[in-house]
């Protein structure tokens, strides 16, 4: 685990994360972003298992899970941004969600999830004397949720379940752009006082859902013998971000700053997913979600040329995977116990005029007998922007999810 | 098992990493390109912007005559209009013996032993002309005597803080004073002065029993010039003399355990504008706010002052802020013939101290000097007094940040001016102390050579004050230039 967890840490020094989006919510990491999930395409919300675990979309599925789950995710992403010639690369470690499930038999089952619903993380600067830059930006932002969740079968048609999702936010959000001075239009015996003295624009704010303590998601399940379905809804919430805006001259070093609120209405959004058995331990699945946003979002902090708002667009996501189950018998081959997975999805960003086409690889590799999983997903893909603001990327990303499964509080049979 | 997987993924980030590497790589501009496109810049665009005939709304000189201490050095005397007096806390037990020796002798007497300030008068860049010093100094003498044979007695008096002694101190009420002449000789190189105590003093002192605590103040209201000795705190403190006869004195010579200086202005006119060098005083200047937000709103187009929202000002910022006043030098007088720094802070406010049309309770923060490179090589440091030239520029940049950021409550720009000490590198851009590689003749600000010594430390600031005399009406009744240098957030419309 030592080895894992230093090779882990290198590699994040070579991630990369998207730079779209960073002036509203920045990038959604979608079904909490878990490596399971993104090995088969973001599908499989239908799928249940005995330790599938906790899914922000489809609570119900949780009432089918048997087994205690512990379920922590990394991702290591890749990005270059391209446009007219010109690209640029960055990139990021992330955690996007950590789930924990408990399954109470007959009583149903309980799940509390941390997702990183919305992320922004952008650190980059540069010095160039021919063009006469020199910058530093940096974002900062995490809408976190905490979804708790409680899901049961119900006991007259035990096919079927019915789960709940409360989603708490919480995060915060901030903007630093660092600039040297430029005193081309200057005299230049004025050019002493500006020097090499750097003024950071900075922003900094909170985030909370306004009047109301969360917002909630309400799911169906069934689970047939060859498919299984789930059609969930989630209400549409509006989230607030309280926003300090001033100049530094260093930390401490501030004028008072402007305080703001910006508001931002995040429609309800419909999710629908089938899970299809085509034979002894393989899948097919498509999972569909839905969103229809109505308004522009206002972004961060506007100023120079910068757009106040982002333009939105319906949001949606189409995503096919399959799944190959490895075996729960642990004398079986090493090979035969691995869960192999491929997908593939077509996303439309809230973001207007950008979407996303993607492909992934991944497995899941058990590690002794005691039921520890390393999920393990090799996503690539493009994301297509058809704005002024926005450049088109490439991106690829490793996702890593460390899952624990035990029988708490279960008799062994 | 465990390694070949270790191995397998190793191999993996590996190559994943190396085609990466490959594939994703930055241009050059790609970053500014990419800020470009989405209307951010690269850097920030500095603009000046110049104010002038700007009429100064109000100035207002302060002096505290709180007195302060003088333990590290104390001044006696008059110069700059200002007289400098000391009064030393002195608390002593004498034995049986000497008292007995003392109350039966006819030639008991008292006298004080105070130590020249040496490394002020012996510095190798004191002005060799201003010594020796001679003087018929008249000196009023006063005093205060306790005594008591309470063995606590002394402990109790030690328990006086030392601010509750200076409150004391403006009224002084003296048991006991005496006028009189001291013959002052001082040449370079002279160690002390011996100052015979009045016999009044000497009498009151063999009536003592047990414990007795004085306090002893000096003046030279009318002297030509101050004198500067050590003070208690220091391996030179002033002494006590206390004898029956010249070969029994009182053993150990007392010496005070703290010192104070007061000082009294006397300036024909209490509301001129003049500062002295060594006091803490200070003119506060208020600049009106119309014609700089006037200027300003014309400038970059948009209302000034900002009062959308919370009132705060972010539109812009002020990168570097100074202002030119009209100087006349002929109005002052300095004692040592350099030129003074006049160092300003801005009143700005702070978490708990702000400005409100009722009470305007912003805190004074000492401006950063930032050096003109160019103009200080040519013609010195702008913010000299005492120095060639005819104006004086002064950096305002936090007070002009608060002002124009909050500027929607009604303040002014509002900044403090003080003398400093004696600036001994008038055209030197290091701003620093340092020491010389070999040895050099010097020429200090007056023109005057210094010959330094491998090792020796050329001084930015003189370390004593001047006790200068400077009017600034001629700065505050002419009008005032503001330059502002500004960095402003706007795009291009």
């Amino acid at each position: 685990m030592k080895k894992f967890l230093l090779a882990l840490s290198i590699l994040s020094g070579y991630a990369f994360s998207s730079m779209i989006g960073l002036e509203a919510l920045g990038d959604e990491q979608v079904l909490g972003g878990t490596a399971s999930a993104a090995g088969r395409g973001f599908a499989g919300g239908a799928k249940t298992g005995d330790a599938e675990g906790l899914s922000v979309v489809n609570p119900a599925r949780l009432a089918f899970d048997a087994k205690v789950v512990f379920n922590l995710n990394f991702l290591m992403e890749m990005n270059d941004a391209r446009n007219g010639g010109h690209h640029y690369s960055t990139s990021n470690l992330s955690m996007p969600s950590f789930n924990l499930s408990f399954p109470m038999g007959s009583f149903g089952a309980m799940g509390l999830s941390l997702w990183q619903h919305f992320s922004s993380s952008f650190n980059e600067d540069s010095e160039n004397n021919k063009i006469g830059s020199n910058v530093k930006l940096e974002y900062q932002g995490s809408v976190y949720e905490l979804v708790p969740t409680y899901a049961i079968r119900l006991p007259f048609f035990r096919s079927l379940s019915l789960g709940a999702s409360a989603h708490v936010v919480m995060g915060n959000t901030s903007r630093n752009l660092t600039l040297g001075g430029d005193a081309s239009e200057i005299e230049k015996s004025d050019a002493w006082a500006t020097g090499k003295y750097l003024v950071s624009d900075y922003v900094d704010g909170t985030w909370e859902i306004k009047d109301h303590p969360a917002y909630y998601t309400g799911a169906l399940q069934y689970r047939g013998k060859l498919a299984s379905y789930f059609l969930s809804f989630t209400t549409g919430y509006t989230l607030q971000n309280t926003l300090d805006y001033n100049f530094r001259f260093s930390e401490i070093d501030t004028l008072s700053s402007t305080r703001s609120t910006r508001e931002i209405d995040v429609p309800a959004m419909l999710a629908t997913g089938i899970n299809y058995r085509l034979a002894k331990r393989h899948n097919v699945m498509m999972d569909l979600t839905w969103r229809v946003w109505d308004k522009d979002i206002e972004n961060i902090a506007g100023g120079w040329n910068m757009p106040e708002v982002t333009e939105t667009q319906t949001d949606f996501m189409v995503s096919l995977g399959y799944q190959c189950d490895g075996s729960p018998l642990f004398y079986e081959s090493y090979w035969n116990r691995i869960n192999y997975r491929a997908g593939a999805w077509y996303r439309n960003w809230y973001i207007k005029d950008v979407f996303e086409v993607g492909g992934s690889l991944g497995g899941g590799f058990p590690l002794g007998r005691k039921g520890t999983t390393i999920d393990i997903a090799l996503q690539g893909g493009k994301r297509f922007a058809d704005t002024k603001s926005e450049w088109e990327e490439m991106f690829i990303g490793l996702r890593i999810g460390l899952t624990g499964i035990a029988t708490w509080g279960q008799e062994r049979r | 098992m465990k390694k070949k997987k270790l191995y397998f993924w190793s191999f993996f980030a590996a190559i994943a990493f190396v085609l990466s590497a490959c594939i994703f790589e930055s241009d050059d501009d790609g970053l500014e390109t990419w800020l470009s496109d989405r209307g951010m810049p690269s850097s920030y665009l500095v603009q000046t912007l110049t104010i002038n005939d700007i009429k100064v709304a109000s100035a207002e000189m302060h002096l505290d005559t709180l007195p302060k201490s003088a333990d590290a050095y104390a001044v006696l005397g008059h110069v700059s209009n200002m007289s400098h007096d000391v009064v030393m806390d002195i608390g002593f037990r004498s034995d049986t013996s000497f008292l007995n020796k003392l109350k039966a002798s006819d030639t008991s007497g008292a006298f004080l032993g105070l130590f020249w300030l040496r490394s002020l008068y012996n510095s190798k860049i004191f002005p060799s002309d201003s010594l020796p010093y001679e003087e018929d100094l008249a000196v009023n003498i006063s005093w205060k005597l306790e005594t008591s044979t309470n063995k606590k007695f002394l402990d109790s008096i030690m328990e006086i803080t030392d601010s509750t002694w200076y409150e004391e101190l403006t009224e002084w009420e003296a048991d006991g004073s005496l006028d009189t002449v001291f013959k002052v000789k001082m040449a370079k190189g002279d160690t002390s002065i011996r100052l015979d105590l009045p016999s009044e003093l000497v009498k009151s002192l063999k009536e003592m029993k047990g414990s007795a605590r004085l306090q002893l103040r000096l003046s030279a209201p009318t002297a030509s010039r101050i004198y500067r000795f050590y003070g208690d705190a220091t391996y030179y403190p002033p002494v006590l003399g206390l004898y029956a006869d010249s070969t029994t004195y009182l053993n150990p010579a007392p010496n005070p355990f703290r010192m104070a200086s007061l000082v009294k202005n006397e300036e024909d006119c209490s509301d001129c504008l003049v500062l002295h060098g060594g006091v803490k005083d200070s003119l506060v200047v208020e600049l009106p706010s119309e014609p700089i937000l006037e200027a300003l709103s014309e400038f970059y187009g948009d209302e000034f002052p900002y009062t959308e929202g919370d009132k705060n000002d972010v539109r812009q910022t002020v990168v570097h802020a100074q202002i030119t006043m009209a100087r006349d030098d002929s109005k002052g007088s300095n004692e040592m013939g350099w030129p003074i720094q006049v160092t300003v802070g801005s009143y700005v406010d702070s978490t708990d101290r702000t400005y409100s049309e009722d009470d305007d309770e912003r805190y004074l923060r000492m401006e950063m000097l930032r050096l003109d490179t160019a103009t200080i090589l040519k013609s010195g440091y702008p913010n000299l007094v005492f120095h060639k030239g005819d104006s004086l520029t002064l950096h305002v940049t936090f007070g002009a940040r608060d002002f124009i950021n909050k500027a929607s409550d009604g303040r002014n720009l509002k900044f403090a001016i003080r003398l400093s000490k004696p600036f001994l590198q008038d055209k030197h851009t290091v701003y620093a102390d340092y020491r010389v590689n070999e040895a050099d003749t010097i020429y200090k600000a007056d023109g005057n050579p210094v010959y330094m010594t491998k090792g020796d430390t050329v001084l930015k600031f003189f370390n004593f004050y001047d006790y200068a005399r400077y009017d600034f009406s001629t700065a505050v009744e002419n009008p005032v230039s503001l330059k502002l240098w500004l960095a402003s957030k706007r795009g291009n419309e």
